[in-house]
């Protein structure tokens, strides 16, 4: 798991080097997944904005959190 | 008379100085003068408001007792339910549905207690916004610079109480939603704890981190409205069961025996020098000397965002399918990119909001309050797109939320306080523990009666 996890760093740092060539075909099938017609002059935006969230998530990857932890989606505050 | 507050209001309408019907008729009167400039509302209900004044006055007449906010006219973010209105959330999509068929819970709670709604409030679009401007309707307006921003997404609500239009507002806080038009326009704002009001008929935006609140231009009104508001409902699955805990008869009873302190580190970095002389002012004012360190404070925004990103983007994915041209542009590229993210990055944010609550609740052993600034700037430009934090430029959209977005994930509930500096007025945060808004509200209410926090009106003529 450890070194998946590790593996896993490495495809995100990928984008975090502006390296866009992936996210492209990335994009493209998602949105073919998903069943969103995307106009071509709205991709470069859309890559941009999914480079930024993969910087994001890469932080968030970094940081290790135990087996058990319950997610929060209904929440107690 | 603009500006006015609803105590001064109910309490003028109760001892029979002026009616209802007229202070909702001033109301009216200040959204025809004072809207054109400010663009906050984006529907009036002028007969409906009148009809309500009408039995307000009726009912004082007859000799009744009028509940404690009689005759205060008030509006709501346009993502409340109005009945016969059509819910915008600030969309052009949105126009095809149908007219709401009955008010927001907090609409009701607070006719209840005999508020008058007058209208509905400009926002961005879908709340997905930190601005407050809007491409089909128009940006809302600071009321203390018309060139600036009010920030968003509740821009109108900031602008309205800001403007002095009405006393109190409701807007809506996902990220930072309430907290920074609060900031940026210079009145009071509350988030309460996650689930504390009901958000039944509502447009949602991002369930997991949704939060319903009030403006207002005193700590007294915003305590006033926020206990009006309070109480369970069954209709929101997140909506507390627990009974109404009134803030109010403990807002001034001192805060000496309170434990404060001061986020540092991430909740320093990128401000400007306005935001550090209103957080300064703020600390020596409470004679504040501890300082702590939230844990992970980067990862939990980071968390906050893909969490928003995803499911924002689900709760949309339909109308990005068959109507993805009528959003606006960024917001839709916006929504589309978070329709991507892989749901294992999703589940890892909410198990790391999991894990950072745990060890913020370990700092509220030790602390009853902290203080933090609301936004790293004051109302940038409208139209800018760039933020300087710290000599590096960054996009401004994503990084206004920088110090309100960590606290929201958790649900934490928070006063915004506004420094009135000038030219423009800056928010101070103040966090208490969950279900604690009391401490928040008691804290604004000793800054505010050393006239440290004040909403200024500004001058609009």
């Amino acid at each position: 798991l450890r070194a998946w996890n590790g593996s896993a760093k490495v495809e995100l740092g990928k984008n975090m080097q502006g390296n866009h060539s992936g996210l492209d075909s990335y994009v493209s099938f998602s949105a073919s997944a998903l069943g969103l017609a995307i106009e071509p002059e709205w991709k470069t935006a859309i890559i941009a904005n999914l480079d930024a969230i993969f910087k994001i998530a890469a932080l968030l990857d970094g940081f290790e959190l135990p087996d058990d932890i319950e997610p929060a989606p209904v929440f107690e505050a | 008379m603009q500006g006015e507050t609803a105590s001064a209001i109910a309490a003028d309408i109760a001892a029979g100085k002026r009616s209802a019907t007229a202070v909702i008729e001033a109301a009216l009167a200040r959204i025809a003068n004072l809207n054109p400039r400010v663009n906050s509302f984006t529907a009036v209900t002028s007969e409906r408001a009148i009809a309500k004044a009408h039995e307000i006055d009726a009912a004082r007449a007859q000799g009744k007792t009028l509940a404690a906010l009689a005759g205060v006219p008030f509006a709501v973010k346009d993502l409340y339910d109005i009945a016969g209105l059509t819910t915008l959330a600030g969309s052009k999509i949105n126009r095809e549905r149908p007219p709401a068929s009955r008010d927001a819970t907090l609409v009701e709670r607070l006719e209840a207690e005999g508020a008058i709604l007058v209208g509905a409030l400009n926002m961005g679009e879908y709340a997905y916004d930190f601005t407050g401007e809007n491409i089909h309707y128009g940006p809302s307006r600071n009321p203390h610079d018309l060139s600036r921003m009010t920030g968003g997404s509740s821009g109108g609500s900031g602008a309205a109480v800001g403007a002095g239009i009405v006393p109190i507002a409701l807007g809506s806080d996902t990220n930072g939603s309430i907290r920074v038009p609060a900031s940026f326009c210079g009145v009071f704002g509350l988030k309460p704890t996650y689930g504390r009001l009901p958000r039944t008929r509502t447009f949602p935006f991002v369930a997991s981190l949704d939060h319903l609140g009030p403006f207002a231009r005193n700590v007294r009104d915003l305590t006033l409205a926020y206990d009006a508001m309070q109480g369970p409902d069954d209709e929101d699955p997140v909506a507390t069961e627990r009974a109404i805990e009134p803030a109010l008869p403990a807002l001034d009873r001192g805060i000496e025996t309170l434990r404060i302190a001061k986020a540092g580190g991430y909740f320093r970095r990128g401000a400007s020098p306005e935001v550090l002389r209103a957080f300064d002012i703020v600390v020596k004012s409470l004679s504040i000397s501890r300082e702590i360190e939230l844990p992970e404070v980067q990862r939990a925004r980071a968390a906050a965002f893909i969490i928003t990103a995803s499911e924002g983007a689900a709760l949309h994915l339909d109308r990005l399918r068959s109507q993805a041209a009528g959003f606006d542009p960024a917001v839709r590229d916006r929504l589309i990119a978070g329709a991507m993210i892989p749901a294992a990055l999703v589940i890892k944010a909410q198990k790391f909001r999991r894990w950072y609550q745990a060890e913020v609740r370990k700092l509220f052993e030790s602390v009853d309050a902290i203080i933090a600034p609301a936004t790293p700037c004051t109302a940038p430009l409208i139209g800018e797109k760039i933020l300087n934090l710290d000599g590096v430029e960054v996009p401004l959209r994503a990084n206004i939320g920088i110090y309100t977005q960590p606290i929201s994930f958790i649900g934490l509930p928070v006063v915004a306080v506004p420094v009135p500096l000038t030219p423009l007025p800056v928010g101070i945060q103040i966090i208490a523990p969950a279900w604690r808004e009391d401490i928040a509200l008691s804290v604004a209410s000793d800054l505010e009666r050393r006239g440290v926090v004040a909403a200024h009106l500004p001058n609009l003529e």
